[in-house]
C-alpha cells in the first residue's frame, strides 16, 4: 500500500485560453477542492429492493483559495482579467508539483470559466485571500492524463 | 509570490461618508450567474456565466450623531420615507500596490449602490456592532484606480494623471466622486486625457455637477472612443469658498 501524498506543493494551473496548452500556474495557493461528480439520476424500477440510480452528466465545482495581493500583474489582476472578460481557459491540476506520471496523473478540465472571486474579505487584521470558483463550459472536457 | 494583503485597514467610502473609522470586515464577493447551458455533445454539467452578481457587506461598531457616525450614513439608505437613490460605495485595500489604503494612484472597488439589510443588535455587554448589505443598483462592479486621494484641498487641484489606456468603442470611463466636507465654495470635477504625461494639450472628457454641499457623490459614465488619449487625471475646480475633502477613483469599463 503506498504511502499518502502530502498535499504541500500542488500543480495548480490555468492557461490564458482554451487554446493554449500552456499552463501557468495559480499564484499563491492555500487549498484546491476538486470534486467531480456525476449527477444521481432517479432509476428504481419495479423489482428493485433499493433505491437505485443512474449516472448522468459530470459535474466540477472547483474552489481555490489563494492569497490576495494586489501586484501589478499579480493574484486579483489575473483573478479580474479573468472573471470580467469572461475569458474561457484550461484548468490542470496535479497533486505534486513534478513531472507527471502513472504517480503523478493531471487533472485536465479542457474548457472552464471564473464565475466567483472575492477581491475583499475578512476581518480587520487578517490576511486577505481570494476564493475563486469554477465552473465548466459547454464543450468542456475532463480528462485524466498520466502524460500530459 | 508576492506577499499576501495584510487587512490592516481598508477605507470605506458610501455617498459623501467616509465609514472606515467605524468599520473591522468587509466582505465584497464578485460571481457571475451560473446559467445553465449543456448541449447534446456535453458529457458534462456546463455553464455560461450570466449577469454579475456582487455581494457587498460592511461591518463594525454602531455609533450616531455626526457625519463621522455610521448610523448617520446607513439609516437614510434604509428609511422608507427617503427615496431610494444610488450612491457609489467605494473599497480602498491597502498595499494595492502602496501600502497605505486609499493612496494615490492605489486601487479601489466601486459599485452604484442600494443598501438593503442594516443589522443592529448584541448580547448584554457587548460593544454594539452593525452590519449593512449592499447590492448594485445600477451598473457593475468597477475595478477603479485612485486619481485624487481622499484629502483636503484649498484651491483648483489637479490630480496625478495615470496611464489608465485608451477608450474603446464598446468602453466606457467611469469616474466616482466622494464629497466628504465643504467649507464655501462652488467645485467642479473635470476628467481630463491627453497623449502625453505632461497633459500638455489636455481635453476635457468629462464634467461634473458643480458641488457646493456635503456628504455628496456623483458618478460620471462617458463613452468611448478615444482613440489617441491613454493618460487621465482628475482636476477639481475652485470657485470661491475655502476647502473641499473628496476622492476621486476612476477606471475604464466596458459598455
Amino acid at each position: 500500500m503506498a504511502d499518502p501524498v502530502v498535499f504541500k506543493n500542488a500543480f495548480t494551473a490555468w492557461s490564458s485560453s482554451t487554446g493554449s496548452a500552456a499552463a501557468t500556474q495559480i499564484p499563491g495557493v492555500k487549498s484546491v477542492e476538486m470534486p467531480l461528480t456525476k449527477a444521481e439520476l432517479a432509476n428504481s424500477v419495479m423489482g428493485d429492493g433499493a433505491e437505485t440510480f443512474h449516472p448522468g452528466l459530470i459535474g466540477a465545482q472547483i474552489a481555490v483559495m489563494t492569497r490576495q495581493e494586489f501586484t501589478t500583474g499579480g493574484m486579483d489582476s489575473q483573478a479580474w482579467t479573468r472573471w470580467n472578460s469572461e475569458t474561457k481557459f484550461r484548468l490542470k491540476f496535479r497533486a505534486v508539483n513534478s513531472a507527471v506520471s502513472s504517480s503523478n496523473p493531471s487533472y485536465i478540465f479542457s474548457r472552464v470559466g471564473l464565475f466567483s472571486m472575492t477581491p475583499m474579505s475578512g476581518q480587520h487584521g487578517a490576511l486577505l485571500e481570494n476564493s475563486l470558483q469554477f465552473r465548466l463550459l459547454s464543450g468542456c472536457t475532463v480528462t485524466r492524463s498520466t502524460s500530459t | 509570490m508576492a506577499d499576501p494583503c495584510l487587512l490592516s485597514d481598508c477605507k470605506i467610502w458610501l455617498g459623501g461618508y467616509d465609514l472606515t473609522g467605524a468599520c473591522n470586515k468587509v466582505q465584497l464577493t464578485a460571481a457571475k450567474r451560473d446559467n445553465p447551458n449543456g448541449r447534446f455533445g456535453d458529457v458534462v454539467d456546463a455553464f455560461h456565466p450570466g449577469l454579475q452578481q456582487i455581494d457587498a457587506s460592511v461591518g463594525g461598531f454602531w455609533s450616531a450623531g455626526s457625519v463621522t457616525d455610521p448610523d448617520d450614513a446607513i439609516w437614510p439608505r434604509i428609511d422608507p420615507s427617503v427615496a431610494v437613490s444610488s450612491w457609489p460605495l467605494t473599497f480602498c485595500p491597502p498595499t494595492s500596490p502602496s501600502t497605505a489604503a486609499g493612496a494615490d494612484g492605489n486601487l479601489a472597488y466601486s459599485i452604484q449602490s442600494a443598501q438593503f439589510r442594516y443589522t443592529l443588535g448584541a448580547q448584554h455587554g457587548e460593544s454594539l456592532p452593525f452590519d449593512v448589505v449592499s447590492r448594485v443598483k445600477s451598473g457593475a462592479l468597477y475595478r477603479q484606480t485612485i486619481v485624487l486621494p481622499k484629502g483636503t484641498i484649498n484651491a483648483t487641484t489637479q490630480g496625478t494623471g495615470r496611464q489608465l489606456g485608451t477608450l474603446g468603442s464598446t468602453q466606457k470611463l467611469v469616474a466616482v466622486l466622494h464629497v466628504f466636507a465643504i467649507v464655501g465654495g462652488s467645485w467642479v470635477l473635470t476628467i481630463e486625457s491627453d497623449d502625453n504625461a505632461g497633459f500638455a494639450t489636455a481635453v476635457v472628457r468629462a464634467t461634473a455637477t458643480a458641488v457646493t454641499t456635503a456628504p455628496n457623490r456623483q458618478v460620471l459614465e462617458v463613452n468611448g472612443p478615444v482613440a489617441l488619449d491613454d493618460y487621465w487625471r482628475a482636476v477639481v475646480t475652485k470657485t470661491g469658498g475655502t476647502s473641499i475633502t473628496a476622492a476621486v477613483t476612476l477606471s475604464i469599463e466596458n459598455q
